[in-house]
């Protein structure tokens, strides 16, 4: 009997074992095998939704790109979503990538690479902010839409951000 | 006894999942680090729109490229390469008041004032070559003999849908007179960082 309970507290011990190297195992797969963003964002924002600029007249970009820019931006002290029309306007012929800073150099948010007629409507933030006025702005970077993704030219797109 | 053990085996077992279910939620956020820009110099004075939406849209030139290069034979003279450009407004959205002004900067971003363009081949790295950015509206107005703002220099302002600030780059080739070209020749590249801000008339010459 002695026996038996000692083989089957072996068991145990070893399914369990067994399953936490299994999982442990997948983790560290996941982390060392998954494609990792270049500091760059060589990569496409799939979060990135249908978008729409707002802007009357359609056109098209040529050897230019079309920017967005902003006047103004309202939160509510704590939030960690901010409504703001982040996206590339469809008639562009590039990439962009957005980054949502303050004049600090904080990073508030950041896409990934954004196909012509894709963003976003409202971003997460990566942190909340107190009350009041801050100088803030979005950097939209330019990327080829060629296998080599170059970095283009870019546009900072500067706007008060009130927390209230 | 073995009852005790065999849940001590499957709390350890459940902690472990717990540790590492956290790891594969912050894995959806989706958000990357980058390093922080320059600072921002924001002077609005105009309440327009509904905040958040998109009050206007630029339009900017894509890239900076300067075609083919020559090594003039001599300095006697200038023997620059222009590039025009345009930036416009292709869609302000009820600004009441105030314009926008359009400023640019080197996109290097390494804190050199210059605009220029870096060899990008193996022969040629580490070779820039220096260009200057003017208003066509005043052909001798170099952008950077005005004032410095901490997010560029003042290209021009624009006020409604279809206003255009033209621009030149200007590079000099003499910068490549007597150089040794078997370190020089090849391909170039450079990009420019714009920066617009909806603001105030006299704003645009305090913005810094």
């Amino acid at each position: 009997m002695d026996m038996k309970k000692s083989k089957k507290k072996k068991i145990i011990i070893c399914i369990g074992l067994a399953v936490v190297c299994l999982v442990a195992a997948g983790v560290l797969a996941y982390h060392f095998l998954k494609p990792v963003p270049d500091n760059d964002a060589a990569y496409i924002d799939g979060n990135a939704k249908d978008w729409d600029d707002g802007a009357a007249a359609a056109g098209t970009a040529g050897d230019t790109m079309q920017v967005p820019g902003y006047d103004s931006a309202v939160m509510n002290a704590g939030d960690t979503n901010l409504a703001i029309k982040i996206g590339n306007p469809e008639e562009n012929t590039c990439y962009l990538k957005a980054t949502l800073m303050l004049e600090d150099g904080t990073v508030l948010f950041e896409s990934g690479l954004m196909e012509p007629g894709k963003g976003y409507d409202s971003v997460p933030l990566s942190q909340s902010l107190g009350t009041g006025e801050y100088k803030a702005y979005v950097k939209y970077q330019g990327y080829s839409m060629d296998d080599a993704k170059k970095p283009l030219n870019s546009s900072e797109s500067a706007f008060t951000l009130t927390v209230q | 006894m073995v009852r005790i053990k065999g849940k001590v085996v499957v709390l350890a077992v459940l902690a472990c999942l717990l540790w590492v279910a956290p790891v594969f939620a912050d894995e959806t956020q989706n958000l990357t680090n980058v390093s922080p820009s320059g600072s921002t110099d924001v002077t609005g004075q105009v309440q327009n729109n509904s905040p958040g939406n998109v009050s206007y849209i630029v339009t900017v030139p894509k890239t900076v490229d300067f075609g083919t290069l020559q090594q003039p034979a001599d300095v006697d003279s200038d023997h620059n390469k222009d590039l025009s450009f345009m930036v416009t407004a292709k869609e302000v959205n009820n600004l009441t008041s105030g314009q926008i002004a359009v400023l640019m900067k080197d996109g290097t971003e390494d804190g050199s004032d210059n605009f220029r363009i870096q060899g990008s081949d193996t022969v040629n790295s580490g070779k820039s070559l220096a260009y200057k950015v003017y208003n066509s509206a005043t052909p001798d107005n170099d952008i950077q003999t005005g004032t410095k703002y901490n997010n560029g220099y003042l290209l021009g302002t624009l006020k409604q849908t279809g206003d255009t600030v033209n621009g030149i780059l200007r590079l000099n080739q003499n910068q490549l007179f007597a150089q040794d070209l078997t370190t020089w020749a090849g391909n170039y590249k450079g990009t420019i960082t714009f920066y617009s801000t909806i603001t105030g008339i006299p704003n645009v010459n305090n913005n810094n």
